[in-house]
């Protein structure tokens, strides 16, 4: 029985004795959110131990290779839907959570985001004023500035350009890079550490601050007693993340932040058992679902070089009471690419055949904001893994088609000679005219490819108990005294921006009051 | 803690799973000569061979080896949840099932024998369907299948993809219990870079 973990990565699958340790706060979770805390709280002077179920991957196993990464860096191997399959859900799993393998886009939360928070939620200790210097702290820790336009690449270009065309507001973006080489790769692991990632951040600041990080550890539940959390129980698994190794991990924190990110967080609580009077646990969970449109051009785009996402219009984000979406890029490569097209067989061989000419367009759906577009809810299964049930509402079957139509517009603008919607089978316009035929395709889940990149809610902030899991003013857990969420669950709404930033300038938020309320 | 399957959608769904899953009901055999060439962790005996012809379906015209394609769809159903596994195995019950094949399609001849053009308009069918599990199990085959071909190198060429800008050398094989991480200080060359 090993009585202690040394500050590192210690990777769970190297034990070969079971783990019993206490400590001053226990951190589920290396992502954003558990991260930053971990940091903070380390460099406060607090002993801290960060349990991750992701592997302690690294550069030198960040080989540009699809086959390497999907496998390895995402949930479920890169195979996590909704329930009932129709969305894509993309999410990483490793030390260093997201942040190894997202696309780098950074927004800070939009002020009416964070305004709707406090007017319609009941979150009464988080405002515009009080998150700026946290974002501002997560800029200058992150190399976080903005990508000037001689940088973008040809799939961005092609949004760029369409936009200005049809003189719709677009920009590029700002990114958490330092010496990028435009490899292309964010969603496989920097080959190179450019990017500012948790992996190479938050976490070597946390544990040179004295934290022990427990990487390949997967959190079964947290135990209760009363209204207090008095261990978190886990179980080592081998380097692939596959099977148990036999060690048990026992941690006896004074505090427990839960920081699973969106989706496994709420399904930690659940299976946990933990309180949960007013069913408020995994509901509102967010997807920013995503419809994509295919651009073809005459000429070469080769949409997997440069970085994957540096241009952004927000044109359509605010459409009163439709849902909003906003624009972005999608990198092309093949992997990825060859489930977001359409069909089966040769049709779907030759629209691979000319992967280098097509852009990847994504409408970014803007869910939570209407009182009808409530996102959906997580469970568990029998086995204890999360399921999320994402009923799509009709506001928002709408607003992929407008979408559709917006994206066709902006691609045929910038030059496409084909845009190509997600459908099965796909429309393949050649021309505005072609347009008329988008109301006509089946818009129905399985019938329409889409995607999520962002995951939000599930433990959402209010200060209200009938009304989220965890009251504002420190992310506390209502009916349970020391036990926090600290990640993206957290949002009451989702972000209506690329979600990395705001969940850095929570956490950071967040911890820095956690820091003084919980120091010996 | 209430039993969720990730194939499944109401009644119709749940009928269909255990006609195509778990019934013995097998009033036509299949093809079943097509043998795995290295062990399964995932899939059922049964169900393989079903899967690599799906796979020469969804694949056609492209240099993959549905054999392989098969056993990588297994290899990558590892990382997926026990309940998702157990639906996917069903999942090629139900395409080979002779009572589904008559229910779903009017026809109780096994998927494994069918033409070819009767196995693309099968998959078709599904693609289609009202139902809501089938267009799932629809989208879950055929995005496995391409995911198995293409992230593999095996396509670079055959979508002018130029593979990797940098030139990194191989990491040392991952081992159960061995560690992750590794020296990540040598520098990596340059090939190609934009």
């Amino acid at each position: 029985m090993l009585a202690s973990l040394p500050p590192g990565v210690t990777e769970a699958q190297t034990l070969t004795d079971d783990v019993e340790v206490g400590c001053d706060v226990c951190i589920i979770g290396s992502g954003p959110g558990g991260a930053v805390t971990a940091a903070v709280l380390a460099q406060a002077g607090l002993r801290v131990i960060v349990v991750e179920e992701g592997g302690y991957f690294t550069k030198a196993r960040f080989r540009q290779r699809e086959d390497e990464a999907y496998s390895y860096l995402y949930q479920d191997g890169t195979q996590r839907t909704t329930k009932d399959v129709a969305i894509t859900i993309l999410q990483g799993k490793a030390v260093g959570g997201g942040s190894v393998v997202n696309w780098t886009t950074c927004f800070r939360t939009p002020d009416d985001v964070v305004d709707r928070w406090r007017t319609s939620h009941s979150v009464g200790s988080v405002d515009v004023d009080l998150l700026a210097p946290h974002f501002a702290w997560a800029e200058q820790r992150l190399g976080i500035s903005k990508v000037p336009l001689e940088l973008v690449n040809k799939n961005n270009r092609t949004i760029y350009d369409g936009c200005k065309q049809l003189r719709h507001d677009v920009d590029t973006v700002s990114r958490n890079v330092i010496s990028c080489a435009q490899t292309g790769s964010c969603g496989h692991g920097c080959p190179i550490d450019a990017k500012q990632s948790m992996l190479v951040t938050c976490i070597p600041d946390a544990i040179r601050a004295g934290a022990s990080v427990l990487s390949r550890c997967r959190v079964e539940r947290v135990v209760f007693e009363g209204s207090r959390a008095v261990a978190v129980v886990g179980v080592a698994l081998d380097a692939f993340g596959l099977a148990g190794t036999g060690q048990k991990i026992t941690i006896k924190p004074r505090t427990v932040i839960v920081a699973g990110g969106a989706i496994n967080s709420p399904a930690l609580l659940l299976r946990s058992g933990a309180p949960d009077p007013h069913g408020r646990l995994g509901v509102r969970t967010f997807l920013h679902p995503v419809v994509a449109s295919m651009a073809v051009f005459d000429q070469p785009i080769e949409g997997w070089k440069g970085a994957p996402q540096s241009v952004a219009s927000h044109h359509n984000a605010h459409r009163g009471d439709e849902v909003g979406w906003f624009l972005e890029a999608g990198p092309i490569h093949p992997m990825l690419a060859s489930t977001a097209f359409p069909g089966f067989g040769a049709a779907h061989r030759d629209g691979m055949k000319i992967l280098a000419n097509v852009a990847g367009h994504l409408a970014i759906t803007i869910d939570g904001h209407h009182d009808d577009v409530v996102g959906g809810t997580v469970g568990v299964t029998s086995s204890g893994a999360p399921v999320l049930d994402y009923p799509i509402v009709e506001k928002q079957w709408r607003a992929f088609r407008d979408a559709q139509k917006s994206m066709a517009q902006v691609g045929f603008a910038a030059g496409a000679k084909e845009v190509w919607t997600g459908h099965e089978p796909s429309l393949r316009m050649t021309s505005l005219d072609d347009m008329v035929h988008i109301d006509r395709q089946p818009w129905q889940p399985c019938r329409v490819g889409i995607f999520s990149a962002h995951q939000m809610g599930g433990c959402g902030l209010s200060d209200d108990a009938k009304g989220g899991v965890c009251r504002s003013e420190d992310a506390r857990h209502h009916q349970l005294d020391n036990l926090h969420v600290i990640d993206g669950s957290l949002f009451p709404t989702s972000t209506g921006v690329n979600p990395q930033l705001s969940i850095y300038g929570l956490a950071h938020l967040y911890a820095t009051r956690l820091a003084g309320l919980l120091k010996p | 803690m209430e039993r969720r399957s990730f194939l499944k959608v109401g009644v119709v769904g749940s009928v269909l799973l255990v006609v195509g899953g778990v019934s013995t009901l097998a009033l036509w055999p299949g093809d079943q000569s097509v043998r795995p060439t290295r062990a399964l962790h995932v899939l059922s005996p049964s169900s393989f061979p079903v899967l690599v012809a799906a796979a020469a379906r969804v694949l056609n015209g492209t240099t993959a080896n549905p054999i392989e394609i098969a056993h990588r769809v297994d290899e990558t159903l590892r990382f997926t949840f026990v309940e998702a596994r157990v639906d996917v195995d069903r999942l090629f019950g139900l395409l080979e099932n002779a009572l589904g094949g008559l229910l779903l399609r009017g026809s109780p001849r096994p998927f494994t024998l069918l033409t070819e053009p009767e196995q693309d308009a099968a998959l078709t069918s599904w693609r289609d369907s009202n139902v809501g599990l089938l267009r799932g199990a629809y989208q879950a085959l055929r995005k496995l299948c391409l995911a198995a071909h293409y992230a593999s190198p095996d396509c670079f060429t055959e979508v002018g993809y130029g593979g990797p800008s940098l030139n990194k050398p191989e990491a040392p094989a991952i081992t159960a219990r061995g560690a992750l991480v590794v020296d990540d200080n040598a520098p990596p060359s340059a090939e190609g870079m934009p």
